[in-house]
C-alpha cells in the first residue's frame, strides 16, 4: 500500500473527528442541562484530541504541523463527511448524529486497532476505550428520549430520518478501498457499514424507533474528496480568524 | 470564578430573623464555628445563617453559568489545537463549578430549578463583570488570567468558611482554577511578547477591564453594609477592599513585567503602608450595571434562557421518567 | 424582527429576538430530576470516596453524567458508584472529636425490623467539612443491625462523625476490567492540567529583550 493511500485514510478520519468537535462545541455552556453539558463537551474535546492524534501521525509521515493543517484549508481540501459539517440543529438532531457517528467510529477504531502499522494501531486502541464511553451515552440517551414521550418521539425520529442519508456518507469508500483491505489495514468501508447497520438497528429498536429500508435511502457522497455544503466554508472561516491575524505568530 | 460585592439582605430583615432563635441552640452553634468545626447540611444552623448562605452560594453559581458566556464567545475561533482544547475545557469548568455549587446550595433547602429560575427571571444577581463583551480574543486571555485570578483571592478566603458542602466545592474549584490561572497567564504571555498586533490587542483588552476588574471585588468596605455577623458565622471571610489588595498586590507586579500599561496613573503601591492606592473605581457605573443597564446584561440572560427553553423538550421528556419518585435535597 | 447581535457567533445562529428576556413572566414549577451520590475511586484498591451529586432521571444516566463531572481529570480513575440520595441511610451526626459509633447500641439494632440477609456497604466521615469515604462491606439483616456490625467491623482509635449506609444490591457500579478503558485516555487530557502551561523562559526572554 502506497503512504499516499495511508494518508487519505488518516485525512478522513483526523478531519470527521476535527469539523464534528468543533461542531459539538457550540453547546458548552449552552447545553439543556448542566451535567449534559458538561458530558457533551468532553465528548467535544476527546473528538478533536484524536483529531490531533490523527494529524500528528499525517505529520509523522511529512505532512505539516497540525495547527496548519487544521486551520489554513479552505474547504475544498477537507476529507470530512459532509454529516459532521451540518449545524448542530436542535438537540435532537446533534444526538442523533452523536449516536450514528460514534458507532460508525467505534468499529473504525476496533479494526484499526489490529492495524499492521503500529503507529496507527497504537492510537486506534487507545481512542477506542473513550469512544465506547461516547457509545454508550449516546445509546443511553437515545433509549431514554426516544420513548420518554410524542414529543421527544416525533423529533428523534425526524431527526433520524434527516440524518441518516448524510451518516452514509460516512462510508463513501475511498479509491485506495481495494488497497487497505489487500493490505489488511481494515476491513474497508464496506465492512464497517455492515456492522454499523447491524448496531444500530438493535439500538433502534429497543429505543421504539423506526429505520426506514435501508434501499430506499440514497447515500450522501462526496465530502471525502471535497465536495461539501454551504456550511462548512463558514465553519472554517470562523474557526481559523484568530489564527489567521497572524497564522505566523505564536498564539 | 466569582468576585465579591454579594448582595446580602438588609440587615433590619436580619435582625427579625435572629430574634426568634432558641438562645441555647445558636449558641452551641456559634461555639461550633468557633471551635474551627465545619457546618454539616443536618446540623442545626439559624435561619439568617441559611439564607444568607443559599443567597452567596446561589450567586456564586450563577456567576459560574453566565461566566461561561463571554469566554464561551471564543470557542469556535480559538487560535490552534492547543488554545482551541484548554479553552473548550476552561469554559466546561465553570459549568461544572456552577453545578458544584448549586450543588452545595440545595443541601440548604433551595432547589436547583428554584434557583435556575430565579437567575433568567432577573431576580438573582450574578458577578457584574460578566455584563461586559468580550471583543477580540485578547479580552478571553484577560478573563482567564485575571478574571479567574480575582475569583481565587475570593475563592480561597471562603474555602475557609463554616459550611462544609461550600467548602468542598470550593476546594475542588480552586484546584480547578489553577488551570485556568495557568492557561490564562500562558496566553497572555503570548500576546504581549508576541507580534505588534498582537501587543496592542492584548494592550487594548486591559484598557477595556482594568475598570471592571476593579469593580470585580465590590464596593470597598467604608460604603458597603458592614456584616458583622456574617464575619462571625464564617460565611463572610475576607473584605471587599482585603481582597482586592490582595489582588493587586499579586497581580500588578505580573502585568506590569509584561510591558503591559494598567490605565491608572495613580495606581502604586505604597511603600510606607504596603498598601495599593488607585483612582476609586466610578461606583456610580457599577450599581447602573448591576442594575441591569450594562452593556450586554440584556444578551446574557436572554441566551440563558434561551439555552433553558431550547432545553426544555428534552428536561420535561426526561423527567417523565421520574414519576413518583420524591426529590429530596442531597447529602452533603 | 430584529435578533439579538452578539459577539458570539453561535449566539448570532440561535436568532434570538431582540426584545427576548426584556420582560420575565414567571413560570410554573419546573421539572425537577431526582438527585444520585457518587462515588469515585481513583486508582484500584483505594477506597471509593464521595465526591458530589448529580442531577439525573436514572442511573444509568446518572453515570454518564458523574463520569464527566467527577472523573474527568487527573492520572487515573478505575470506578464509579453511583447512589440514589433516598437509597442511602445516615445516622446522626456528632462534633467536638465525638465518635458516632459511641452512640450505637445493640438496642438500636433489636429494635429493628429483620429482612433478608444482605450486603451493606458503609461510608464514614472522618473529618467535618470532608468527604464520606467509604469503609468496607458486610452482611446485615436491617440498615440498623448494619449500623451495629460497623460498629464492631469500623470503629476505631480515630472517631467518626457520621456514617451512611447503603444496600449493596442499589448501588450501580462501574469498575473493573470491563469498564477500565474508558478512562484510558486519562493521562492523556494534558491541556485541563495547570502543569501543561509553563511559559517562565518566554517571560524571562522577553525581560532580557526589553533591557537590550
Amino acid at each position: 500500500m502506497t503512504e499516499e493511500a495511508l494518508k487519505d485514510l488518516l485525512y478522513k478520519i483526523a478531519d470527521d473527528q476535527l469539523i464534528l468537535g468543533h461542531r459539538n462545541s457550540e453547546w458548552t455552556g449552552m447545553g439543556p442541562l448542566l451535567e449534559e453539558d458538561i458530558a457533551f463537551s468532553s465528548m467535544a474535546q476527546d473528538k478533536v484530541g484524536s483529531s490531533l492524534a490523527f494529524y500528528t501521525l499525517l505529520h509523522d509521515l511529512g505532512e505539516q504541523e497540525p495547527d496548519t493543517v487544521a486551520f489554513t484549508r479552505n474547504a475544498e481540501q477537507f476529507h470530512n463527511c459532509q454529516f459532521v459539517e451540518l449545524p448542530i440543529g436542535e438537540y435532537n438532531f446533534s444526538l442523533i448524529r452523536h449516536f450514528l457517528f460514534d458507532h460508525a467510529e467505534l468499529i473504525r477504531f476496533q479494526m484499526l486497532a489490529e492495524c499492521p502499522i503500529e503507529e496507527v494501531a497504537q492510537v486506534a486502541k487507545k481512542l477506542k476505550g473513550e469512544v465506547k464511553y461516547h457509545v454508550m451515552h449516546a445509546n443511553t440517551w437515545i433509549k431514554q428520549l426516544s420513548n420518554a414521550n410524542e414529543e421527544a418521539h416525533t423529533r428523534m425520529q425526524e431527526s433520524l430520518n434527516y440524518a441518516l442519508p448524510y451518516a452514509l456518507g460516512i462510508f463513501e469508500p475511498s479509491q485506495f478501498e481495494n488497497d487497505f483491505i489487500e493490505a489488511g489495514i481494515y476491513p474497508g468501508e464496506k465492512a464497517i457499514e455492515t456492522k454499523w447497520k447491524e448496531n444500530i438497528s438493535k439500538i433502534l429498536t429497543e429505543a421504539g424507533l423506526t429505520l426506514p429500508a435501508w434501499d430506499s435511502i440514497e447515500a450522501v457522497y462526496g465530502g471525502r474528496y471535497g465536495k461539501h455544503t454551504e456550511h462548512l466554508q463558514p465553519l472554517l472561516s470562523e474557526m481559523t480568524e484568530v489564527f489567521n491575524v497572524d497564522p505566523t505568530a505564536d498564539w | 470564578m466569582y468576585g465579591g460585592g454579594q448582595v446580602f439582605e438588609p440587615s433590619s430583615t436580619n435582625n427579625d430573623l435572629l430574634k426568634d432563635e432558641d438562645p441555647k441552640k445558636l449558641a452551641e452553634f456559634e461555639a461550633r464555628i468557633a471551635r474551627g468545626e465545619k457546618i454539616e447540611p443536618k446540623d442545626w444552623m439559624p435561619k439568617l445563617y441559611r439564607k444568607q448562605l443559599i443567597r452567596m452560594i446561589e450567586q456564586h453559581g450563577h456567576s459560574e453559568i453566565i461566566g461561561a458566556l463571554p469566554e464561551g464567545t471564543w470557542i469556535t475561533r480559538a487560535p490552534g489545537f492547543k488554545r482551541k482544547l484548554a479553552l473548550m475545557a476552561k469554559v466546561q469548568d465553570e459549568v461544572g463549578h456552577a453545578q458544584l455549587l448549586y450543588g452545595a446550595a440545595e443541601t440548604l433547602g433551595k432547589s436547583r430549578e428554584q434557583m435556575i429560575q430565579d437567575l433568567i427571571t432577573g431576580k438573582s444577581k450574578y458577578s457584574n463583570i460578566f455584563n461586559y463583551p468580550t471583543f477580540t480574543w485578547a479580552d478571553s486571555c484577560f478573563i482567564s488570567w485575571l478574571v479567574d485570578a480575582g475569583a481565587i483571592v475570593n475563592q480561597l478566603a471562603n474555602a475557609r468558611g463554616s459550611y462544609g458542602p461550600y467548602c468542598r466545592a470550593l476546594d475542588r474549584i480552586c484546584a480547578e482554577e489553577s488551570f485556568h490561572l495557568k492557561y490564562g497567564h500562558h496566553c497572555v504571555i503570548h500576546l504581549a511578547t508576541g507580534t505588534p498586533k498582537q501587543r496592542e490587542m492584548m494592550q487594548e483588552a486591559v484598557n477595556r477591564w482594568w475598570a471592571p476588574m476593579m469593580h470585580f471585588f465590590g464596593p470597598s468596605d467604608k460604603i458597603s453594609t458592614h456584616t458583622e455577623i456574617l464575619t462571625k458565622w464564617k460565611v463572610k471571610m475576607a473584605t471587599n477592599d482585603e481582597c482586592r489588595q490582595q489582588f493587586l498586590d499579586m497581580y500588578v507586579p505580573k502585568i506590569w513585567e509584561l510591558g503591559l500599561t494598567i490605565p491608572d496613573e495613580n495606581l502604586k503601591r505604597n511603600e510606607q503602608t504596603g498598601e495599593w492606592e488607585f483612582t476609586e473605581p466610578d461606583w456610580e457605573e457599577f450599581k447602573r450595571v448591576i442594575n441591569g443597564d450594562g452593556p450586554c446584561n440584556k444578551e446574557r440572560l436572554a441566551v440563558r434562557r434561551t439555552a433553558e427553553e431550547r432545553g426544555a423538550w428534552v428536561r420535561r421528556a426526561l423527567a417523565s421518567k421520574t414519576k413518583g419518585e420524591e426529590y429530596v435535597a442531597p447529602m452533603a | 424582527m430584529s435578533f439579538i447581535n452578539s459577539l458570539d457567533p453561535r449566539i448570532n445562529r440561535l436568532s434570538i429576538p431582540s426584545e427576548f428576556g426584556a420582560s420575565f413572566p414567571e413560570q410554573g414549577e419546573k421539572d425537577q430530576f431526582i438527585t444520585y451520590e457518587v462515588f469515585v475511586q481513583p486508582k484500584e484498591n483505594k477506597a471509593f470516596q464521595h465526591e458530589g451529586i448529580v442531577h439525573a432521571p436514572t442511573e444509568e444516566m446518572a453515570f454518564l453524567f458523574a463520569k464527566e463531572q467527577f472523573s474527568r481529570r487527573g492520572m487515573n480513575c478505575s470506578g464509579i458508584w453511583v447512589i440514589k440520595t433516598t437509597d442511602i441511610q445516615v445516622s446522626p451526626i456528632t462534633e467536638n472529636g465525638e465518635d458516632i459509633y459511641d452512640y450505637i447500641n445493640k438496642e438500636i439494632m433489636e429494635g429493628a425490623a429483620k429482612g433478608e440477609n444482605e450486603k451493606y456497604q458503609v461510608f464514614q466521615l472522618m473529618k467535618r467539612g470532608k468527604q464520606h469515604i467509604h469503609a468496607g462491606e458486610l452482611d446485615a439483616h436491617s440498615p440498623e443491625e448494619a449500623l451495629w456490625n460497623a460498629k464492631n467491623k469500623f470503629a476505631g482509635d480515630k472517631p467518626a462523625f457520621n456514617l451512611w449506609i447503603v444496600k449493596d444490591s442499589v448501588i450501580l457500579k462501574i469498575e473493573g476490567e470491563e469498564f477500565s478503558d474508558i478512562w484510558e485516555t486519562l493521562p492523556d487530557k494534558k491541556y485541563r492540567d495547570a502543569m501543561d502551561y509553563k511559559a517562565t523562559e518566554k517571560i524571562k526572554k522577553f525581560k532580557e529583550e526589553q533591557k537590550a
